[in-house]
Formats: C-alpha cells, sequence, structure tokens
C-alpha cells in the first residue's frame, strides 16, 4: 500500500513537473537549427506515413460516421422538420464535431502510439545520444518533420472523413428515408456559416500539434527498456487522446 | 585539448565520479574499471551526451569528438551506407560527390564490403555493427574518438580486428573498457583506473 502511494505521488509529480517542458518542447523543436533540404525530405517522408497510409482508416471511419450520424439525426428530427434539417444536421455535426475529433482519434491510433515507441526505443538503444554525438540536433531530426507532417495531414484526412461522411450520409437518407440527395445537399448549404468551415480546420491543426507533441514528448523521456517503451506509447495515446478533448472544449467555447 | 574539470555525478544519491578532472592533448588515453563502475556515465559527460551533478567540461574551439557506443547505437531503420554517410549528410558543407568519395575512404580504411554497405544495419553481426559505429564516428574527422567498450561481446578474432582498427587510425582519444588486454592491444600508454568514483593513473598494467 505504501509503495502504491509513493508510485502514484510520483506519478502526479512527474505530471505536474512535465507540464511546462511539454508546452515549450513543440516549439523548442520547430525553431531547432538543422539542415532545411534534409527536414523537408523527411517532412514528405512523414506526410506519406501520416497522411497518405491513413487514408483508408479515415475512409473506413468516415463510412460509418456517415451512416451512424444519419442514423441518429433522422431519428431526432424524424417528422418534426423539414427533410432538408437532414442535411443541415448531418453536415454541421460532422464539420465542426466529429470530423475534427474522430480523424485525430483515428490517428492517435494509428500514428501516435507509433511514434512514441519508435523514438522511444531509439532512446532505449542510444540511437538519439548516437545524433547528438554526430551534431544533428534529435528535435529537428525527429520532433519538427513529423509535427509539420501531422500539421499538414491531419486538415486534409479531416476534409477528406467530412467529404465521405457526407456521401454516405446523403445515399442513405436517399435509400432508407427517401431523402433527396439534392435536398440533403441543399440543407448543408442553407444556412452556411463559412467559420463552420475554418473552424474544423483550424481544430484540426491543433488537435495535429498537440497530439504529434505527445507522442514524440513521449518518446524522447522513456528511460528504462521495452516495458517502459510499450508504456510511453500507452501514455501517449492517453495524453493525446485528452488533449483532443481538452481543446476540443477550449475551441467550442472560443468560437461558438 | 579537452579538460574535465572537478566533474561529480550523483544517480539517486549515490555517488558514481567524485571530482574527476582530467586532460587529454594529443594522446590516446584508457580508462579501465570494472562493470558499473561508471566509466560509461564520464565518457557521455566528457562528450556532452550527460550533464554532471557538478564541475565542467571544456573542449577547445574548433575541436570535435567522435563517440563509439558501447552497444554501437546504429539507427536500425537505415542501411550500413546511410549509416555512415549520414553524419556529412546533415551537415551542409559536403556535396554528394565529397560524401561518396569520404564513404569509399572510409569503408576501404575499415575493411567494410562493398556489398555490406547495402545491408541493413539489423542484419550484422555485434564485430560488424562496431565496426559500422567507428566509421559512423570517425568519417567527419572528429579531433578525438572516444570509445566506450569497443570490444565487449565480441569473439577474440572479432576482438583483435576491432583493436587493429583503433590502432591504425592513430587518433588522440579517450578508451574505456573493463578489458585490459584491450588496452594493451590497442596501444595505450596512458592508463587511468576508475574505482570508487575516483580516477588513478596506473602503471601497473604494463609492469
Amino acid at each position: 500500500m505504501v509503495r502504491f502511494k509513493r508510485r502514484v505521488a510520483r506519478v502526479g509529480f512527474m505530471g505536474i513537473r512535465d507540464v511546462i517542458p511539454f508546452l515549450k518542447f513543440p516549439f523548442q523543436s520547430l525553431f531547432s537549427p538543422g539542415k532545411g533540404a534534409k527536414t523537408f525530405r523527411r517532412f514528405i517522408d512523414h506526410i506519406y506515413d501520416f497522411g497518405v497510409e491513413s487514408i483508408l482508416l479515415v475512409v473506413i471511419v468516415g463510412f460509418f460516421v456517415g451512416l451512424v450520424t444519419t442514423v441518429q439525426s433522422a431519428y431526432q428530427i424524424s417528422n418534426m422538420l423539414p427533410k432538408y434539417f437532414l442535411g443541415l444536421t448531418v453536415g454541421r455535426m460532422l464539420m465542426i464535431e466529429l470530423g475534427p475529433v474522430l480523424t485525430a482519434m483515428a490517428l492517435i491510433g494509428r500514428c501516435v502510439s507509433a511514434m512514441a515507441a519508435e523514438i522511444g526505443t531509439m532512446k532505449v538503444t542510444e540511437q538519439i545520444d548516437a545524433l547528438k554525438s554526430i551534431k544533428i540536433d534529435p528535435k529537428n531530426y525527429l520532433a519538427k518533420p513529423r509535427i509539420l507532417a501531422m500539421l499538414v495531414s491531419l486538415p486534409l484526412l479531416n476534409a477528406l472523413m467530412i467529404a465521405v461522411s457526407l456521401c454516405i450520409g446523403a445515399l442513405y437518407a436517399q435509400i432508407f428515408y427517401g431523402t433527396n440527395t439534392q435536398v440533403f445537399f441543399y440543407g448543408l448549404t442553407h444556412p452556411f456559416y463559412p467559420r463552420d468551415f475554418w473552424v474544423s480546420f483550424v481544430k484540426s491543426g491543433f488537435f495535429a500539434f498537440w497530439i504529434t507533441t505527445a507522442g514524440v514528448y513521449c518518446g524522447f523521456n522513456v528511460s528504462g527498456g521495452a516495458r517502459d517503451v510499450g508504456k510511453a506509447a500507452t501514455d501517449a495515446v492517453v495524453i493525446s487522446t485528452v488533449l483532443v478533448l481538452v481543446l476540443d472544449f477550449v475551441a467550442a467555447t472560443l468560437f461558438f | 585539448m579537452i579538460q574535465a574539470i572537478n566533474v561529480s555525478k550523483i544517480f539517486e544519491s549515490k555517488k558514481i565520479l567524485d571530482d574527476i578532472s582530467l586532460e587529454v592533448r594529443n594522446e590516446f588515453i584508457g580508462v579501465v574499471g570494472s562493470t558499473g563502475i561508471g566509466k560509461s556515465i564520464l565518457l557521455k559527460i566528457i562528450a556532452g551526451l550527460i550533464k554532471p551533478s557538478s564541475g565542467k567540461v571544456m573542449i577547445d574551439q574548433g575541436q570535435t569528438t567522435g563517440f563509439v557506443f558501447q552497444h554501437s547505437a546504429l539507427f536500425d531503420s537505415m542501411s550500413v551506407e546511410q549509416n555512415i554517410r549520414l553524419p556529412l549528410e546533415e551537415s551542409s558543407s559536403f556535396s554528394k560527390k565529397e560524401i561518396d568519395a569520404k564513404v569509399k575512404e572510409i569503408s576501404e580504411l575499415l575493411y567494410i564490403p562493398k556489398q555490406m554497405l547495402k545491408q541493413n544495419c539489423n542484419d550484422l553481426s555485434g564485430g560488424e555493427r562496431k565496426i559500422v559505429a567507428i566509421a559512423r564516428a570517425v568519417i567527419y574527422d572528429p579531433t578525438y574518438l572516444l570509445y566506450d567498450e569497443p570490444t565487449t561481446g565480441l569473439d577474440s578474432v572479432m576482438h583483435n580486428k576491432i583493436c587493429q582498427i583503433v590502432k591504425g587510425l592513430n587518433k588522440p582519444g579517450i578508451l574505456v573498457t573493463h578489458n585490459k588486454d584491450t588496452v594493451k592491444a590497442v596501444g595505450i600508454k596512458i592508463v587511468y583506473v576508475l574505482d570508487a568514483g575516483k580516477l588513478n593513473l596506473t602503471k601497473e598494467l604494463y609492469e
């Protein structure tokens, strides 16, 4: 029991002690010195890794999110509101909430845990020390291209997910609720607030920035062995998931 | 010149290094000591990879160190050639042609066969990994080389080969090991013994 209490106390202490370094970490990484052309090449590699290779996952998630939101929205508005409200509700929900949040969640599972594990393994096998020994800044080499690549990939994947969900939703509404596709899409744009559109991308950008920071930071701070690498991957997922929810609330209060 | 001045290191309230001072000019020195005594920590402090609890390490301006890690620390997602090229590729002062020439020169110097350059680092034996680690450390021509247990876990044939390579490079620096035979085999004349956090010059190895 005493050991357990000590452990909890230590975790709590480490958590508080880590807040400032965590907040500083992405900015230190982005402003770290390095050869631009090389960073750009790694940035492109990570765009492929995070962006292109996540397309299938995002399409699958978008497919089912589109179905579920359409079914739920149809149930909520059934026989009370005009049919075009279905498009309006589904579109709004996807654009300002579900699109950014669920795309971020999908990438946390696919990329953030992997980057924590990869960098954590590099840390415990002294590869990060090896980078320093050959005068390469590990933050520039490992963190900067990943943060930038996710900043580009996540908003684009968010757009893809919204598009897939809307198309599937429109199709489902036509087949099962007899809502004409044109009516569904009319609802999307009547009324259309440009703010909903750009807020979706701004939110995605924020999520991208901080979930990548969580992944890379957890990897950089591994000490020990294989078990600690696994723990870092779990921590990265937990921290980034909580961050998405916190940032989502912050964005909701700021923009709406 | 490398100068370690009154360096101490405390880990979890245990003093690993106690007020150590060391100077390296143009010589190759050895530090021997039993396993877990703090040799690697001392070397990493000198290389700037670990911060000392107190004291400081100074390296003359314009001088650099190359580090050969105990477990090689090769970038395992890369080929042997990519590992060796990396230090030069990340520096902006070398053209691709110069890097190619340098990789060829170092591979020949360290007896790295051409077909091995294309192999992934995970496919190499322990000894081969050490050689690649040395190649990666010397390719940018550092002023000093720091070797952390370069022959640990190797059979006698590989041990001799690595010692021959280290001797042949003829670079000033520091080699830390628990194996006194390694120190003798690479021809180090100045040997320190690290014991209970203190560093003492010894002549006993050659007596």
